[in-house]
């Protein structure tokens, strides 16, 4: 995995500082209104405890001097009354705040969908990419990145809230003196040395903290890279847990195998345990020697008078808020240094250039749907790969004209369909439209010129209508007519009869069972109408098929073709189609072999030519059709 | 979607009782570590809660007596360092039992997944059972899973009593009515935190639901870049946006309503505590102003009554707790021992040779289903037959075939396989004699010859069966046109010298992976429709030697494949419609001669072309 670690620069203050904040804006704009109501509740959560002390510290010294039961009470009534005023005001907070913070994840996981579906294509198809937005999956698996920020800036902020109560009562402390003449220890604990030492063993504590914080984050992600391999391997099968064929070749036993590694290998947890353990041990003893410089320092003060007994409490319980708010400052920024880590991955994913937004031209909206298309010399290689999957393809197509395109498997149909739709861009040459490069135009503007349907097309598990219609809110009627158009008459009206039992719509059942658990399950050819359906709700100028009917009967395969027909009237159709009956309602047909375009013609003049491809594959099927026995 | 419905509390179907004994069963399995846990947690959260009671009130003390310095720097030390290794004991107890939850807790989601490939496959399309696995989900996904910790709720229960004689004495030195004020606080915070349980519990079906949106949108469908060019060519990113925007304001909704409860008994709880700390610093002063009350002692006295208070609420907290942890247990168990309906025990021994099949009288309509796919189907197939099975889309044709392997299970009638009830066999048994070509396949992301062998160990391997199958099945020339040949992985981001596979090449896959298992009857589900003309073609003249040993049943729309089978029926209208040769179907005029003179129109119109030409 040697790629794995460039995602992860060196970094630098400034970089570091850039980082956190820009992870901070983002939160902001995923849960608005969080941040005003984490501030508001930080600062009551932070004065609420001094409030405390502070009143409890005052009954106790009335107790050890006057001992005014009027006073006392007063003072009881500020304490008890104040608290719950206090605990109120704070509830009502942490009540919102919770509720968000219970979305940080999901927000930020769709988020990353989202920006991933406005990602260049290409990109989806590199491995190093798809890699990365595993890991950063992985990291939010562990509380990683953008929600790790909502925990931590908050005690980040809280600390240096507290610091600035806390610190200005133990400044006063470390220099406030008591009367008198002292000698040896007592001369040492009353001057200001001994703050000035105190100081120094809180500086050096907050470093101590720092490394510690730091330590054990970086710790447990490099448990958890060590494993990424193995959870993916899992992930990656986790979609065939229900599969049939996963039964019948007994694959389970491959998934659990894949599940049982990442789950139960002993040295995983066992390192991780390790590191969890020994950073608590260093934790503890910092804590501890804290405590008891804290006391000490605090006792001696109070000993030699220089603040009452009552005083005492309140002073040992501030100074150690003190120092714990010190490390408490250091370890957070250890811990948001490590978390950079993270953040980096992910804007690494987010900022990923976009080379297709270059193009600025808006497409001319023609209503006599007069485009043209022309392939001039288009050679293409995908990324990563030495082999041309297409090369010297030069051609053309004016709209109304019917185009199938037909080869054996791999010989770069669907390639050429991807480029058509600007999936990618060609390695030379150049796609024209109304001859200009396609380049020049915006993608979004370019790509509503395309009704497609792919042979390896992908339905959500959506209600029916949504998916037809690609969209939330839709057009009901054009998409059941939609629906009907594509061959779905039947079932549609079957479903409307269930919908009738049910009190619902037909087009609200959804496709599939993982959305909605009541959903409807519908066969492959079923689907493939639905696909169909998507392509006609879209009614762009050109309808590109990609083996539309191999998952449909011949009576629909028929209607198909002939409907394609009819509605593709003013529209250019692209067909690719392994049936090659489909060629005949085409005004001319595309021979592809291997990467090349090797042929071009009519159906006529092509099944002339024995030496043609297309003789050899229009035959190897016609024949079973053609003869009577 | 019925929203307003009145919701109603379900009860678990296991007792407290009973799910208790099953998670200590599971630990006693799995985790005796965590079984055990109480007699590690009971005396060291005793002995922490007696260090913060006594510390403060021990070194005032010794402040407030001390003629030198040395003897309260040694009480802090003392104290202070006995609670160092106190802390450091614990920190090693604590982070133990924490991996010994998480292995629990990873050994819950193992049995989960093990329970979901291992169950009738059938019952996947039960909606009831989808409902019992929602539950068993929000169990698994729960990684502060209340019922996994039930032996350290159970050791705070412990200590917490224990830790209520030491406040509890310390209290009732001042006056035993205290202690039952207390509880009487305490009481009152229960039941309103029983109620909030309650209301909670009543809605948690609908959180399952919303769940499975949200997972659905940003797990299922956000970890795959399988739907990036649909979204792309249908612009579906700002509904998508919109959705998610809708499934999260609805579950931003959910919450809002639950933490409501949450807010009322806060409020309740605060009232509690300020009527406690009221009446006992008035009670604390009274005695004071009566005299002898030192400011120790007051501190003593009163953090002992608020520590009372706090181990009230903590009573309070572990009750809620362990209802959580039954009701999830209890939802867990219930999906893990589901029971199966078919023969999970002894069977009759599986024939290794081909054998015959018959429907008896079957009919089957999905779960949910709209009307009935099979109605009183009824056939019979000879050893080693090739069947053509034909009809239009939604006929029933995968389902015949799912019904005939026993994936599923008919409403009416029975299926027969070798002379014998489906049920007659043990399942996993029978499912050695089945090869399956489906439509809807699913590989595994490793080498393309563990995927023929479906196995993960290359050892395991046939390297001279493996390259039959290849050949058979068409895919030698793909195999040695990439350098790694069959070692070449078929997932890219694990291995980037991998290779994503055609449509038409994942097809040749799977049927070299069924002919790999070799089993005595093969389903072969549209095994060509990506295939080009040639490879299609290729295919139909190996038919006869790809099922030479075995019962066979061809599904296919192209209507040419049906000449190399022994044997054609048609699926219409839920039945056989028609069943004989291609000849004697299309001599006798009915629905297949209609569906072949659509399919063969366009090829023999060129004749005509041809001929007038």
């Amino acid at each position: 995995m040697k790629h794995a670690e460039k995602d992860v620069r060196k970094r630098g203050l400034r970089e570091e500082l850039r980082l956190t904040l820009r992870g901070l804006r983002l939160s902001r704009k995923l849960l608005p209104g969080f941040w005003s109501r984490r501030c508001l509740l930080l600062l009551a959560d932070t004065v609420f405890p001094y409030y405390g002390l502070y009143f409890s510290a005052l009954l106790v010294d009335e107790l050890a001097g006057n001992c005014d039961v009027r006073r006392l009470l007063f003072l009881a009534a500020c304490t008890v009354g104040g608290q719950l005023a206090l605990n109120f005001f704070a509830q009502l907070l942490r009540r919102k705040v919770n509720m968000l913070d219970f979305m940080t994840f999901r927000a930020t996981e769709m988020y990353l969908f989202d920006v991933q579906n406005g990602m260049q294509y290409e990109h989806l198809e590199d491995p190093d990419i798809v890699l990365l937005r595993e890991k950063i999956h992985q990291q939010m698996n562990w509380g990683q990145g953008v929600p790790k920020l909502f925990y931590t800036l908050p005690s980040f902020l809280q600390t240096i809230l507290n610091l600035l109560f806390a610190g200005s009562l133990t400044l006063s402390l470390l220099f406030r003196t008591a009367e008198g003449e002292f000698t040896g220890f007592a001369w040492f604990v009353n001057s200001p040395l001994s703050g000035l030492l105190f100081a120094l063993l809180v500086a050096l504590s907050a470093f101590c903290a720092n490394r510690i914080a730091a330590g054990r984050t970086r710790g447990l992600v490099k448990v958890q890279e060590k494993r990424l391999r193995w959870s993916m391997t899992s992930q990656a099968m986790w979609s065939s847990i229900s599969g049939a064929d996963t039964r019948m070749f007994g694959m389970q036993k491959v998934i659990l195998n894949a599940l049982r590694r990442v789950n139960f290998t002993e040295s995983f947890l066992k390192d991780e345990e390790k590191i969890r353990t020994r950073y608590g041990v260093w934790g503890l003893l910092l804590n501890t020697a804290d405590t008891l410089a804290v006391f000490l320092y605090t006792a001696a003060k109070a000993f030699l008078g220089v603040f009452g007994i009552g005083s005492f409490l309140l002073y040992r319980g501030t100074v150690e808020k003190f120092v714990a708010n010190v490390s408490g400052f250091t370890s957070c920024i250890g811990e948001l240094r490590a978390n950079n880590d993270a953040l980096q991955r992910m804007f690494t994913f987010v900022d990923l250039p976009n080379e297709m937004y270059r193009g600025t031209l808006a497409v001319e909206k023609r209503d006599d749907l007069d485009y043209e298309i022309e392939f001039r010399d288009v050679g293409f290689r995908y990324p990563r790969t030495d082999a041309w999957a297409l090369r010297h393809v030069s051609m053309k197509f004016r709209i109304g004209d019917k185009l199938a395109i037909v080869g054996e498997n791999g010989s770069g149909k669907t390639t050429f369909i991807k480029l058509l739709c600007r999936l990618y861009d060609p390695t030379e040459g150049k796609i024209l439209l109304n001859g200009i490069d396609v380049t020049r135009y915006r993608p979004d503007e370019y790509l509503s010129l395309f009704s497609v349907v792919f042979q390896d097309f992908a339905l959500f598990d959506f209600p029916l209508g949504e998916v037809v219609s690609s969209g939330v809110t839709y057009d009901r009627e054009k998409a059941a007519d939609c629906l009907r158009r594509a061959g779905m008459e039947e079932k549609l009206a079957d479903l409307e009869e269930l919908a009738k039992e049910k009190g619902t719509e037909a087009l609200d059942f959804a496709v599939g069972r993982e959305y909605i658990r009541t959903g409807t399950d519908f066969s492959g050819g079923e689907k493939q109408k639905i696909a169909l359906a998507r392509a006609l709700y879209k009614d762009a100028p050109f309808v590109i098929l990609d083996e539309p009917t191999a998952a449909l009967d011949p009576v629909a395969e028929a209607a198909v073709y002939e409907h394609f027909n009819r509605i593709a009237q003013d529209k250019t159709s692209v067909f690719i189609s392994h049936r090659l009956s489909s060629c005949r309602f085409c005004d001319s047909i595309a021979v592809f072999d291997r990467g090349n375009l090797v042929q071009r013609g009519t159906h006529d003049e092509l099944a002339a030519d024995p030496s043609g491809k297309y003789y050899a594959l229009w035959n190897a099927q016609a024949k079973y059709y053609r003869k009577e026995e | 979607m019925t929203k307003k419905k009145k919701q109603s509390v379900r009860k678990p179907k296991y007792g407290l009782f009973s799910s208790v004994g099953y998670i200590y069963r599971l630990l006693w399995k799995y985790e005796r570590t965590l079984a055990f846990a109480g007699v590690f947690t009971v005396p060291l959260s005793l002995a922490l809660a007696a260090f913060a009671l006594y510390t403060p009130s021990a070194v005032l003390a010794a402040l407030e007596q001390a003629g030198t310095f040395s003897p309260v720097a040694l009480v802090i030390c003392g104290i202070l360092l006995s609670k160092l290794l106190v802390d450091l004991l614990n920190n090693v107890v604590q982070q133990r039992l924490q991996s010994a939850s998480f292995r629990v807790m990873n050994r819950l989601n193992y049995l989960y997944t093990e329970k979901r490939m291992d169950m009738d496959w059938h019952l996947h399309l039960d909606p009831e059972v989808g409902r019992l696995e929602e539950r068993a989900v929000n169990t698994v996904r729960n990684s502060d899973l209340a019922g996994v910790n039930f032996p350290i709720i159970f050791a705070n229960v412990v200590s917490t009593v224990l830790q209520f004689f030491l406040f509890g004495t310390v209290v009732s030195l001042l006056n035993p009515i205290i202690i039952l004020l207390l509880a009487a606080g305490s009481v009152v915070v229960t039941l309103m935190g029983l109620w909030e349980l309650k209301q909670r519990r009543k809605w948690q079906d609908e959180v399952n639901v919303t769940y499975r949106k949200i997972n659905y949108l940003s797990f299922t469908i956000s970890q795959t870049f399988r739907f990036a060019k649909d979204i792309r060519l249908y612009q579906m990113r700002p509904a998508l946006r919109e959705r998610s925007g809708q499934v999260v304001s609805q579950q931003y909704r959910e919450q809002r309503r639950n933490s409501l409860y949450g807010l009322c008994t806060a409020v309740v709880s605060f009232l509690v505590a300020a009527v406690r700390d009221g009446g006992a610093y008035v009670y604390l002063i009274y005695r004071a102003a009566q005299g002898g009350m030192d400011a120790s002692t007051f501190l003593l006295y009163f953090s002992a009554i608020t520590s009372m208070a706090g181990l009230m609420g903590n009573v309070l907290n572990t009750y809620y707790r362990v209802v959580d942890g039954w009701y999830e247990i209890s939802d867990f168990r219930e999906y893990l021992e589901l029971p199966d309906e078919s023969n999970r025990g002894e069977g009759v021994p599986v024939p290794r040779r081909p054998f015959s099949v018959e429907f008896r009288h079957v009919s089957y309509r999905y779960p949910q289903g709209e009307k009935k796919v099979l109605d009183d189907v009824s056939f019979a197939v000879a050893p080693g037959e090739k069947i053509a099975l034909v009809g239009i889309n939604g006929a029933g044709k995968t389902t015949l075939t799912l019904l005939l392997c026993g994936f599923l299970r008919p409403n009416e009638g029975e299926v027969l396989l070798d002379g014998l009830p489906v049920n007659a066999y043990n399942r996993d048994e029978l499912i050695g004699a089945f090869g399956l070509v489906p439509q809807d396949y699913h590989l595994l992301p490793l080498s393309i010859a563990c995927n023929i062998a479906a196995t993960e160990d290359e050892g395991e391997i046939d390297a001279e069966k493996l390259d039959r199958c290849i050949e058979l099945a068409g895919l030698r020339e793909k195999i040695d046109s990439l350098p790694n040949g069959v070692k070449t992985s078929l997932n890219r981001t694990l291995d980037p010298a991998g290779v994503e596979l055609s449509g038409g090449e994942t097809q040749k896959l799977l049927l070299a992976r069924l002919l790999y298992k070799d089993p005595p009857c093969l389903l072969l589900d549209e095994p060509t429709a990506a295939l080009d003309p040639l490879a299609e073609d290729r295919m139909y003249r190996r038919y006869r030697e790809i099922a030479s040993h075995a019962t066979s049943v061809f599904i296919s729309h192209r209507l040419a494949s049906t000449r190399f089978c022994d044997r054609i029926l048609l699926l219409d209208g839920a039945r056989i419609a028609e069943s004989g040769t291609h000849d004697e179907l299309m001599a006798a005029g009915g629905k297949y001669r209609e569906l072949f003179d659509v399919q063969s129109k366009y090829y023999r119109e060129e004749m005509e072309t041809d001929e007038t030409r």
